[in-house]
């Protein structure tokens, strides 16, 4: 049997006998009607009348209809708004913006409830500015409430005690006060007035027990929770009744840990499970209703705007909390996909629409769902008048409905819970009406943001046996065993934090909460002496090191005997399954399965282009189809600039034909014709990407290709006499056991009757990949496959760029000295490194070596062997799919100079 | 001899601790320069009126807790009676003791408070400022710190950009800087995102420039540093030299004219320039140095001097030589004529001037644009605090008044690492000692080595320092004392480092370049040896060979000094990677901080893969990963055969594929089938748990339950939690790409189980430190240097500010301004290089190993790659290196093995995890908890409104039951319609709604009042009860029930009866359906209730009954 299992005689006596028991908190009234109820049924009873506990605060606001002349309490939302109102008015009118209104609003009020409490005030004249301007608040908010009659429910307890004392309000013989470890000045007087009326008040705390508390020093938090994890389990494995709590004092640095460490050593199967139905532990200071999945979607999908990012794009496609959601799930994720593919940053909503209902046509894909929800989204956005609060409540509402949210998935029980919060916050919203005006969309949803931000969760339902408290939670509470996790010198006593808009010595003078060092220290004596009185079985523990700095016990601790007491073995999922990890399989897997010879297997150059950086890659690529997902840029990307400056070349030559042409131009007609080339590559590529250009950007885009062609014809007509043949011909060859299509860019029929093959590009091409064992650049080498050897004058990259230095023909020729600067040093060396000669050398070295990648390919050649970290894998889209990091210096680390 | 000698600056050490005086001194390494602020702040307090008067800056949170620890050390020391032996700690003994006396008579209770010491980092002292002084500072609230702020950076360069299409303010400067960059919008955005983060540095200089005609006042300080720099010129060219450079450079532009028009020589014909201009001086450099700015050997024609054999000619060409050989024998003037070239113009270009007015206009809207991102994300940097605290201190007029706000009066401020302080900390500093003077009981007391700055990457300026110590701080002058014992390094190393650092260090000081002179250091100890240093030189790169060399010192230390500490030292993280990968094929064991990134291990790259797949299902790569990674590990042939040429479909479509789908089974083996079969419920499973639990929790549960971390080693299981550690922090809105550059930040974790006797990481880590032995690689290596930014900027004490716009994307020049001002932040750097590696080598105590390559130039001498730490001491330690220089082994080509992967076993399964351990105690659960609103999620208003209204109808009937329905009167309902409304207002009834609602609310109440059988309903029978709270037991289940209204009628029957506030009006219903209809909806409620009663009531008998005051229905339910 449980040592602690019966509750408090006396507190019992008072609670069966209907006496009125007022606790410090909400939390010590559900335990103590918890324990009566235990108590109750113990004794056999099987129905009996609920005690009359409850925390003061809801005594307090139970009081409230019942006092004298009906006074009006705004809610808190309301009290808030108010404040801010203010707030941003003062701002107004001194021209002096803060960064956070609302913030500085709920610090405010907090100040203006601590003098309250306090009944202290102060002058203007032992103030600073920041107090100065708190008075001018303050006052200004005295004054609004004077004329709408509004009150604050902080002033709940000092016109309760007035109400008594005029002989207002019921009040029983006696009173119990439960858990308090001290009386602010303004329940000090509630006090008071109950005692006038004859009340006899007893203050209650829990016996204290004989204390067996040891101190416990782990070498990190992290070490410091597992071990208190692994106490409670060794605990309860022996007494499954056993009633636990871990008391937090530094609860936010912990939640966290906490969290992890608890659900991994106590519920490793349900953490394995993804199953959080079961807590098997509860912790007393909830989260922001904010982080529930189905909540923080709904703020998302009122928040988001007309103009919506490609990652908000996205995530609306993703979400599950809308409309079909998931019986669309697969087709929405591949138009996300296409939709990436055009590579536009942002979109209007109602282009996307337009562009989401084409490509689902194209791809025959079905998502009426998604489609009706960005129409709906697009459409609630054009509502842009100003109405009340409660008329935006209604809208969101209705909006939410429109868009299918929560979504086609039933609600777990937690996310239905989460939902009803999220409906009070609409509430909390729609109740501002009684104290502001119109506002705009945004702001609405700002609020209603931070109402929800405000708004604590905690899913109810179960009743775990592990309980973890904050310092000032457990209050009134005992247990059987209790750990005090974190007492580092820093925890206890804190840092003292006062409140900036109320002078330093005021607060002092009235010995405010969080004022002083001295004020904490008693504190910290108080709270400590409490804990150590609230279980008969205590360890408190203190990490060595956190955060990367060494600590030291608190110094309330130092007395505590240092003991270790028993652990059971760790249960945390990640540390048993290692422990039980079979002896891996070896393999190596280089090879995929043949192409198929009945089947023809067609494809870009793309494909020999990546079986020479890395056969791996080409296998990847081309036959499991592996793609990441393109990542828009800001701006015209790349890619889109590289096809522009090809466009406009292309079809400048498709007009002009050939260089004698070009030299007959005049200056005006050569504007015009690059202007017109300009205009029409624009245009083809916004129709292509299915957007248009953005006016500015366009117009810059404009001039800029305009100039670099003008500069790339420069060069065009100083070198030798051409005739442009072909532009962009598609073209087939055949290497090895492959049938490649192949582009060209161009080709140039030169004096000599001889080709120059061309390939336009934007970026820094290296024609030295050409001479790679690998042949890693093969584009332009597989169209001279297909081609008569000998009518071979020229191969060439045009490097078009916008620096005049960097322009250019970069590549190999019959005849050097028409083509200068074509052929680089490294180029000349290399072929000097390998005795060769002429462009015929390299044109045997293609054949040799492109048709034996087309081989390598077609059987399914998939070694992980990229030809180097620069070339191939640094831009890679496959790093997790090939497992090439593997193998240890898979590259990196090298480049700084 | 004394057993504890004093050191020799024991006098400099005493002066130090005169409390009454401000002092900035000079600790260079190893001085125990902690000790002495220790000492000094123990003086401090003894004196002090509350502990709260001093504050003790220091540059890190960590060396600000060892502070503290120390500090609370020696006072807990103090309680023992017995003084310590030795004298140094004698003295700090008598002065903690002091502390404690004073202590105790204020009753401080310093031991039990120790955060009462103020020791803190600058940041930390500014957040506290800002959030002690929330109006001034203009916050507010505090917002939150990031110390990754980039986000936000980004969103902000965003929002900017937008302006480009919609036509706000800032459109047209942003057009222009497109223009500039060749439309590279990504480009400018990056550029502007990296101005933010340094707004600290230029924002002031802008929003002031913007006011005044800022084109001359720019351009003025240009002129005039360009007219400081030609008269220096004129000073070290005598006016002979002058006239003769002069009138041989006209003669030789007369040779050249024709030939060469185009030779800088020849612009001295054209113009009728000052002579003693810039533009002249340029031209005639060209006489004496080439193109690449060395001083000519010879001269011909090409330089002006025909081969003529005029005596004309050669007389002038005799000229010429002697002129080149005065240069030679003058290297200054050699050096400042170098330098004419790399001076920036007197003016900007027209076009430069327009991008730069582009840029004064725009980048004070980008930093408005941050501060609104700001606001709305409740987040700032540390700049922003730091701005915040400046504004603050900055605005409070009466010194008094910070006594309201901060715990104490200032007197006393002590800033550790002096030499690394920003302008902004200094600043800052000015304005917290504002108004001090000598001797009035406040007292300034800064410490630093400046030839230990080495913070310049995070705003540093040692020429504070320099400026400090020459003029001390505003009014308050500041004695000067420098340290010189070394009490860390043993002797011959301590005397190696004079000797090689001494001619180094530049021979003076200046400001502007951060330039410190060395100051010697004399060792405490005392033995003679040889200086143990070694020195190590690769020709060529080798790193592999050079990693080899550093494992093997590793070794031979450990087996000489297997208890001493050991460091391998590096200037960048990069440089100890394949060091680390050489340690782990030892097995010596290491820790290495922040050295080992995250991202290159499988382990990571798995999660990461799943995280993509879980998040995006067209992902293929990321899927196909899933699929192939150890915990599935399905072959090549096994994926081929799945997707089977499906180019479009998910993979998670093709692993649901219907069975019948035969074809695609076919192709995949048995083996692979099984391991598909064992994964797909899983990843069902996880799919459906997107949103319902948190990232972290979804990535962490699949991963345990695909088994992943049976495929890894141990020390990954910690990698893993890191990167879920990480994912939490993301949160639901999480961006992969965004992850995978957070994910680039973390490193693995330093081994647990390694002791400290082999540490591995970067100098600026190893700042402060110490270790027996130290190994300094990659000494050859270069880094990164700095990228461009939109604009460079210098301020300097005698020129103001000198600015200049980035050039142009596609210019081929470098223009002249920019580079002058780059060319200055270069020599800053080459400085700090210097002070890196001085740093580096003073952490050893008695051994130190160098290596580090050099590259054969031509002549075949061999040269460290220019901005390499070899680089900056190549006049000291080249003689060495190139003695011990070991040529190229030619690096081992990486062999291509296949590569090996690992996989489970196909027939595996995870171990049985433990259940939780289940409670035993009853579930409570509430009976009057409604359950019909379920099905309705999202509620219309009407419901909602009916559940308000029911809300407040039951506490009106309560209140008129209590009071007894005769006190109760139409006319008293009708009299509280204001109450209503502001009822219903707070329960979320919006404005237009009111009206009809009250109307509701009244028609309730009045009803219930008229009608008899509400009458009766609420008279005061016997045993009469509103909102009866009752518990109970119910089929085994606890019950927690409030009954509406329940008595005991005339007759002796105990009636229970719930309120509804429905009405068939409201369907259209008929009223009996109706009736009907909502009997049965809540007959088990009321049965439950009717259970209650009973079990508390047992002889009584007892009936269930709705009322519905809307339409005064009534409906007995049994
Ligand atoms: S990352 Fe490297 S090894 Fe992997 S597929 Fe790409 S190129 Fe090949």
């Amino acid at each position: 049997m449980p040592a602690i299992k019966l509750m408090d005689k006396t507190l019992y006596r008072a609670a069966a006998d209907g006496y009125l028991v007022l606790t410090v908190n909400e939390r010590l009234s559900r335990y103590l009607h918890k324990q009566f109820d235990l108590e109750q049924q113990r004794r056999g009873l099987s129905a009996w009348l609920r005690p009359n506990i409850l925390s003061l605060s809801a005594w307090l606001s139970r009081c409230q209809p019942n006092l004298p002349g009906m006074p009006a309490f705004l809610n808190h939302a309301q009290l808030q708004r108010v404040w801010e109102m203010i707030i941003e008015e003062d701002v107004e009118h001194t021209g002096n913006h803060l960064l956070q209104t609302p913030q500085t609003a709920r610090r405010a009020l907090q100040a203006h409830h601590l003098l309250v409490s306090y009944q202290a005030d102060f002058d203007a004249q032992l103030a600073a500015d920041d107090h100065r301007a708190f008075l001018r608040w303050r006052s200004a908010w005295m004054k609004q409430a004077k004329r709408n009659a509004w009150h604050d429910p902080a002033e709940l307890p000092l016109l309760v005690s007035s109400a008594l004392i005029a002989g207002h309000l019921r009040l029983p013989d006696k009173i119990f006060l439960a858990g308090f470890d001290e009386l602010a000045p303004d329940l000090q007087q509630l006090c008071n007035a109950m005692a006038s009326r004859g009340t006899a008040l007893e203050s209650w705390q829990p016996a204290s027990s004989p204390t067996d508390a040891s101190r416990l020093a782990a070498d990190d938090p992290f070490t410091e929770v597992s071990l208190c994890a692994r106490w409670i389990r060794q605990l309860l494995s022996a007494d499954p009744l056993a009633s636990i709590a871990v008391v937090v004092p530094q609860f936010e640095a912990y939640r966290s840990l906490i969290e992890q460490v608890f659900t991994a050593e106590l519920a490793p199967q349900l953490l394995a499970q993804g199953d959080e139905s079961q807590p098997v532990f509860n912790m007393s200071l909830s989260q922001s209703l904010d982080r529930e999945g189905v909540v923080h979607a709904a703020l998302r999908l009122l928040r988001s705007g007309m103009q919506v990012s490609h990652e908000e794009v996205s995530w609306l496609l993703q979400t599950p909390y809308v409309g079909n959601a998931v019986s669309e799930s697969a087709a929405r994720a591949q138009i996300d996909r296409e939709l990436r593919r055009l590579r536009r940053f942002d979109w209007r909503l109602s282009r996307l629409v337009k562009v989401v209902t084409r490509l689902a046509e194209t791809y025959s894909l079905a998502v009426p769902g998604g489609l009706a929800l960005l129409d709906a989204l697009s459409k609630g956005q054009q509502m842009s008048t100003r109405q009340l609060p409660g008329a935006w409540a209604e809208s969101f509402t209705n909006l939410l409905r429109q868009l299918g949210w929560p979504g086609e998935r039933g609600l777990s029980s937690r996310e239905f819970q989460a939902v009803e919060h999220f409906r009070s916050c609409l509430a909390q919203l729609a109740s501002l009406d009684g104290v502001a005006n119109r506002l705009g969309r945004a702001e609405a949803v700002r609020i209603l943001s931070r109402l929800v931000n405000a708004t604590e969760f905690q899913p109810e339902g179960g009743d775990p046996p592990v309980q973890v408290l904050g310092a000032l939670e457990s209050s009134g509470m005992v247990f059987n065993h209790l750990w005090i996790l974190g007492l580092t010198d820093k925890a206890l006593p804190r840092a003292p934090a006062p409140n900036p808009f109320i002078p330093l010595p005021v607060q002092r003078r009235h010995a405010m909460q969080r004022s002083s060092a001295e004020r904490e220290y008693k504190y910290a004596e108080q709270v400590t002496r409490r804990l150590l009185a609230a279980s008969a079985d205590i360890v408190v523990s203190w990490p060595r090191m956190a955060t990367g700095l060494q600590q030291r016990p608190s110094p309330l601790i130092a007395n505590l005997a240092e003991r270790q007491p028993g652990f059971a073995a760790t249960s945390a999922p990640d540390r048993v399954i290692w422990a039980g990890r079979p002896e891996l399989e070896k393999m190596t897997d280089s090879q995929g399965p043949a192409l198929v010879t009945r089947k023809a297997f067609s494809g870009g150059t793309g494909i020999i282009k990546d079986q020479a950086l890395c056969p791996f890659r080409a296998f990847a690529h081309h036959r499991l189809r592996a793609e990441g997902l393109d990542v828009p840029e800001i701006g015209i990307d790349n890619m889109s600039r590289g096809t522009l400056a090809h466009t406009v070349l292309e079809l400048f030559w498709n007009d002009v034909g050939d260089q004698a042409a070009l030299h007959a131009l005049g200056e005006a007609a050569l504007d015009a014709k690059i202007r017109v080339a300009v205009d029409a590559a624009l245009e083809r590529l916004e129709k292509e990407r299915r957007h248009d250009l953005p006016a500015r950007q366009r117009q810059i885009e404009a001039d800029r290709l305009s100039m670099i062609a003008r500069q790339w014809l420069g060069i065009e007509s100083r070198r030798g006499a051409f005739q442009v043949t072909v532009a962009e011909k598609n073209h087939r060859v055949k290497v090895g056991n492959l049938t490649i299509r192949t582009r060209i860019d161009r080709i140039d029929e030169l004096a000599d009757g001889t080709m120059a093959v061309i390939d336009y590009k934007t970026g820094r091409p290296d024609p030295t990949q050409w001479l790679d064992e690998r042949v890693t650049e093969p584009q332009l080498p597989l169209y001279c496959l297909g081609l008569e050897r000998s009518s071979i004058g020229a191969v060439m990259f045009a490097q078009v760029r916008s620096k005049a230095l960097e322009c250019g023909f970069r590549g190999l020729a019959r005849e050097t000295e028409a083509w200068p600067g074509a052929k680089s040093r490294k180029l000349a060396a290399l072929f000097n490194e390998k005795g060769w000669e002429s462009l015929d050398d390299v044109l045997s070295h293609w054949d040799k070596v492109l048709p034996a990648l087309g081989d390598d390919f077609s059987r399914g050649v998939a070694a992980v062997d990229p030809v180097g970290f620069e070339l191939a894998c640094k831009y890679c889209d496959l790093t997790g799919l090939c497992r090439v990091l593997e193998r240890q210096n898979a590259g990196h680390g090298g480049d700084d100079e | 001899m004394n057993k504890h000698p004093l050191p020799p600056d024991w006098h400099e050490r005493q002066k130090a601790l005169d409390i009454t005086r401000s002092y900035i001194v000079q600790a260079p390494a190893g001085s125990g320069k902690t000790e002495l602020l220790v000492q000094r702040i123990l003086s401090l307090l003894a004196t002090a009126e509350s502990p709260e008067e001093i504050l003790a800056i220091t540059f890190t949170r960590k060396a600000a807790n060892e502070m503290k620890q120390r500090l609370v050390q020696a006072l807990e020391s103090a309680s023992s009676d017995q003084p310590p032996a030795e004298a140094h700690a004698a003295d700090t003994w008598r002065r903690a003791r002091a502390v404690l006396g004073r202590d105790k008579a204020a009753s401080w209770q310093l031991l039990q408070n120790p955060s009462r010491l103020q020791l803190t980092t600058i940041d930390s002292f500014c957040a506290l400022l800002a959030r002690r002084m929330p109006w001034l500072s203009r916050f507010g609230d505090q917002p939150r710190v990031t110390d990754d702020p980039s986000d936000l950076y980004t969103q902000a360069a965003e929002n900017l950009l937008t302006r480009l299409e919609n036509g706000s303010p800032g459109q047209e400067p942003i057009a222009r800087l497109l223009v500039h960059l060749d439309n590279r919008l990504k480009l400018l955005r990056d550029l502007i995102v990296a101005m933010l983060g340094k707004r600290d540095q230029w924002l002031r200089h802008l929003v002031a420039r913007r006011k005044l005609s800022p084109r001359q006042l720019l351009e003025s300080g240009l002129q005039l540093y360009v007219s400081t720099f030609l008269s220096r010129l004129n000073q070290l060219v005598t006016p002979d030299v002058h006239r003769e450079l002069r009138s041989l450079a006209l003669s030789a532009a007369e040779n050249l004219a024709d030939d060469q028009p185009g030779h800088p020589l020849v612009g001295l014909l054209q113009t009728n320039d000052d002579p003693e201009s810039l533009a002249q001086w340029q031209a005639m450099s060209h006489l004496v140095l080439t193109a690449s700015g060395e001083v000519r050997k010879n001269l011909n024609k090409n330089s002006g001097f025909p081969a003529g054999k005029s005596a004309e000619a050669v007389a002038m060409k005799a000229r010429a030589m002697d002129l080149l050989q005065g240069l030679r024998d003058n290297p200054d003037a050699a050096r400042a004529l170098q330098a004419l070239r790399r001076l920036p113009a007197c003016s900007y270009a027209e076009e430069q001037w327009l991008v730069l007015e582009a840029l004064i206009d725009l980048l004070p809207l980008a930093v408005a644009e941050l501060q609104e991102v700001f606001r709305q994300q409740g987040q700032v940097d540390f700049i922003e605090i730091a701005g915040a605290a400046h504004k603050a201190l900055g605005s409070v007029m009466q010194p008094e008044e910070l006594l309201l706000q901060l715990d104490g009066r200032l007197r006393h401020v002590l800033v550790d690492e002096f030499q690394d302080t920003s302008y902004a900390q200094y600043e800052l500093l000015r304005c917290l000692t504002a108004g001090w003077e000598p001797q009035d009981g406040r007292t300034l007391f800064v410490v630093g080595d400046p030839m230990q700055s080495i913070y310049r990457f995070r705003e540093a300026e040692v020429g504070l320092y320099l400026r400090v110590c020459q003029r001390g701080l505003d009014s308050l002058p500041m004695e000067r004392i420098v340290l010189q014992t070394n009490f860390r390094s043993v002797k011959p190393l301590v005397e190696w480092a004079n000797e090689k650092f001494a001619g180094l260090f530049p021979a003076s000081e200046d400001e502007v370049l951060g330039a410190v002179r060395f100051s010697a250091a004399s060792a405490f100890d005392s033995s003679e040896a040889e200086a143990p240093v070694s020195v190590h030189c690769f020709v060529e790169r080798q790193d592999t060979a050079e990693a080899d060399a550093v494992v093997e010192l590793v070794r031979q230390a450990r087996k000489q000094d297997p208890a001493g500490t050991l460091a391998v030292l590096a200037r960048s993280r990069n440089h100890l990677v394949t060091i680390v990968d050489a340690l782990k094929k030892t097995g010596i064991s290491y820790q290495a901080q922040d050295v080992d990134p995250l991202t290159v291990r499988p382990a990571v790259q798995d999660i990461l893969c799943l995280v993509r797949a879980l998040h995006h299902p067209a992902d293929r790569v990321a899927w196909l990963a899933v699929l192939r990674a150890p915990w599935c590990g399905l072959t090549l042939n096994d994926l081929a055969g799945l997707c089977h040429g499906d180019a479009r479909s998910t993979v998670w479509q093709m692993l649901n594929r219907p069975v019948e789908q035969v074809e695609m089974f076919d192709q995949v083996s048995e083996d692979g089938r099984e391991r598909i079969e064992r994964i797909q419920p899983i990843l069902a499973r996880a799919l459906n748990n997107r949103g319902r639990i948190s990232l972290r929790r979804l990535i962490e549960s699949t991963w345990l339950a695909l088994g992943g971390p049976a495929c890894v080693a141990e020390a990954d299981l910690l990698d893993v939690r890191q990167v879920l550690d990480l994912l939490e922090e993301t949160g639901e809105d999480l961006i992969v790409d965004d992850l995978e550059r957070k994910l680039e930040r973390l490193f693995a974790a330093a081994d647990p189980q390694a002791g400290p006797e082999v540490q591995l990481m970067t100098i600026h880590k190893a700042k402060g430190l110490e270790f027996d032995t130290v190994i300094l690689p990659g000494l050859g290596r270069g880094i990164r240097s700095g990228e461009r930014t939109l604009l460079r900027w210098l301020e300097h004490p005698e020129y103001e500010l000198l600015l200049a716009p980035i050039p142009p994307y596609a210019g081929e020049e470098q223009e002249p301004t920019y580079r002058a001002i780059g060319d200055i932040m270069q020599q800053r750097d080459d400085l700090e290089v210097l002070r890196l590696l001085y740093v580096a080598v003073t952490r050893a105590k008695s051994r130190l190993h160098l290596l580090g390559h050099a590259k054969p130039n031509r002549e075949n001498a061999l040269v460290p790659l220019s901005g390499s730490l070899l680089s900056v001491a190549w006049a000291a330690l080249g003689e060495d290196f190139a003695a011990h220089a070991v040529i190229n082994e030619n690096e081992m080509p990486v062999e291509t093995m296949p590569l090996q992967l690992r996989r489970l076993p196909g027939t595996w399964r995870p171990p049985q995890l433990a259940s939780p351990l289940a409670s035993a105690e009853a579930p409570v659960a509430r009976a009057s908890l409604g359950t019909h609103y379920q099905d309705e999620v999202i509620r219309s208003r009407r419901t909602e409104e009916g559940r308000v209204i029911g809300t407040i109808v039951h506490l009106w009937l309560e209140r008129i039951a209590n009071d007894g329905p005769g006190q109760w009167s139409q006319h008293a309902v009708r009299e509280l319609a204001a109450q209503f409304m502001q009822q219903l207002s707070l329960h979320g009834v919006p404005r237009n709604r009111l009206q009809p609602c009250a109307a509701t609310l009244e028609t309730c109440l009045i009803n219930t009042l008229e009608c008899d059988r509400g009458r009766w309903l609420l008279s005061g029978h016997p045993g009469a009860q509103s909102e009866f709270a009752i518990n109970g037991l119910v089929d085994g289940q606890l019950i927690r029930a409030t009954i509406d209204r329940t008595f005991v009628d005339e007759a002796g029957l105990r009636w229970i009866v719930d309120y509804k506030t429905s009405s068939p009006a409201h369907i259209g219903q008929d009223q009996d359906a109706f009736l009907l209809e909502e009997k049965k909806r809540y007959q088990d409620q009321l049965r439950v209730y009717l259970n209650l009663i009973r079990n508390l009531y047992p002889e009584q008998a007892a009936r269930t009954a709705l009322y519905f005051p809307l339409f005064k229905g009534w409906v007995v339910v049994d």
